[in-house]
């Protein structure tokens, strides 16, 4: 039998990717929206 | 100085790794082509112990890596050998048939993403969810350090009279206790996010659900019980699940001024831009939903991500 050793690991960056474009999904919307109104 | 390529390194360390480990008798030594989490193949050296029958697959990229950078053949060969002896430690205290008498305490689940993982999966036990997979690893190890395990096959269930859905039952018991499911403010993460150039809106704050080891988290998805209360604690709100790596994935509530097309769109980019090959879990996303308790994968969105965007930084 053969076996794999995984260690925590540390996704920093991801996350980091995610609440950046997440938020940025946010702004444009609202910036679209007040360009309509 | 000539450096040897990446086969010539291989069989350099399979000839001297002997000389290294002095008091190790060593039974045999095997080149293996391994594949890794979504199809990914590595080069396994395989140092089999006299007297065991289990060993530690030695991946051999990071070390022709840093053989790369160094130049240094001999010190590499000693990490080799440090990397190996350590992982025999988490080895010693089992062999391949104590797992056959000990597995209804060391299952646990691991989610994957089917397609990726298909020729695995023709071999081993598995539970579908749209285009994920529940698969079965027997823990060899688990400490601070971090999991020693091998994927269950089909001859393992054999051997133990199971059903697929007798071990997932057993499986789950064991996920929960071994590796607790965890919710998490995004902050948590994130030390600096007070640096961040803008606000996070409240509305659109982010979760992490993983486990509290943080390896495999993804798999916590398989706790519906645990978004549900967390959704009780914030109004029964629903959720999007953005499947950022199998070592976790994202809540953010579901509102009206949330975009799904955007949010569906963002996955794939940062999936094609960020999230590494063997780390990858799936480019859809999921939605919990507080009335049924149900997870589903999202369905009616519309816009299609360009391959040829660019993230930026």
């Amino acid at each position: 039998m053969t076996f794999d050793y995984d260690k925590p690991v540390n996704n920093i960056d991801l996350l980091k990717t995610y609440a950046e474009k997440v938020q940025q999904i946010e702004t444009e919307k609202k910036d679209s929206e007040e360009q309509e109104d | 100085m000539a450096f040897w390529n990446f086969n010539d390194f291989v069989d350099a360390v399979a000839e001297k790794i002997p000389e290294v480990l002095t008091d190790v008798e060593i039974e045999d030594i095997r080149i293996e082509t391994v594949t890794k989490n979504n199809g990914i193949k590595c080069t396994g050296l395989l140092i089999v112990r006299e007297g065991y029958n289990v060993a530690p697959n030695m991946y051999m990229e990071p070390y022709y890596s840093m053989y790369q950078a160094t130049g240094a053949f001999d010190n590499v060969l000693n990490t080799i050998a440090n990397d190996y002896t350590n992982a025999m430690k988490q080895a010693e205290i089992i062999d391949a048939n104590t797992m056959h008498e000990n597995y209804p305490e060391k299952i646990i689940l691991k989610l994957v993403n089917t397609e990726l993982n298909k020729d695995a999966l023709k071999n081993s036990p598995h539970i579908e969810m749209n285009d994920l997979a529940y698969t079965f690893r027997y823990i060899v190890k688990d400490d601070s350090v971090g999991l020693a395990s091998a994927l269950v096959t089909y001859n393992d269930i054999d051997r133990w009279g199971l059903s697929s859905e007798e071990l997932f039952d057993m499986a789950k018991d064991n996920t929960r206790r071994i590796f607790p499911p965890v919710i998490r403010d995004m902050r948590e993460f994130i030390p600096d996010i007070n640096d961040f150039p803008f606000e996070i809106d409240e509305d659109h704050e982010l979760f992490v659900l993983t486990n509290e080891k943080g390896i495999n988290g993804a798999t916590s998805m398989i706790f519906t019980d645990v978004i549900d209360k967390f959704s009780q604690q914030r109004n029964n709100s629903s959720f999007y699940i953005i499947p950022s790596s199998i070592h976790e994935v994202l809540l953010i509530k579901k509102s009206e001024g949330l975009n799904i097309d955007s949010l569906a769109d963002l996955v794939k980019e940062v999936n094609r831009f960020v999230v590494g090959e063997m780390d990858f879990l799936s480019d859809n996303l999921y939605e919990y939903d507080a009335a049924s308790k149900e997870i589903t994968q999202c369905t009616g969105i519309e816009k299609e991500f360009q391959a040829n965007e660019e993230l930026e930084p």
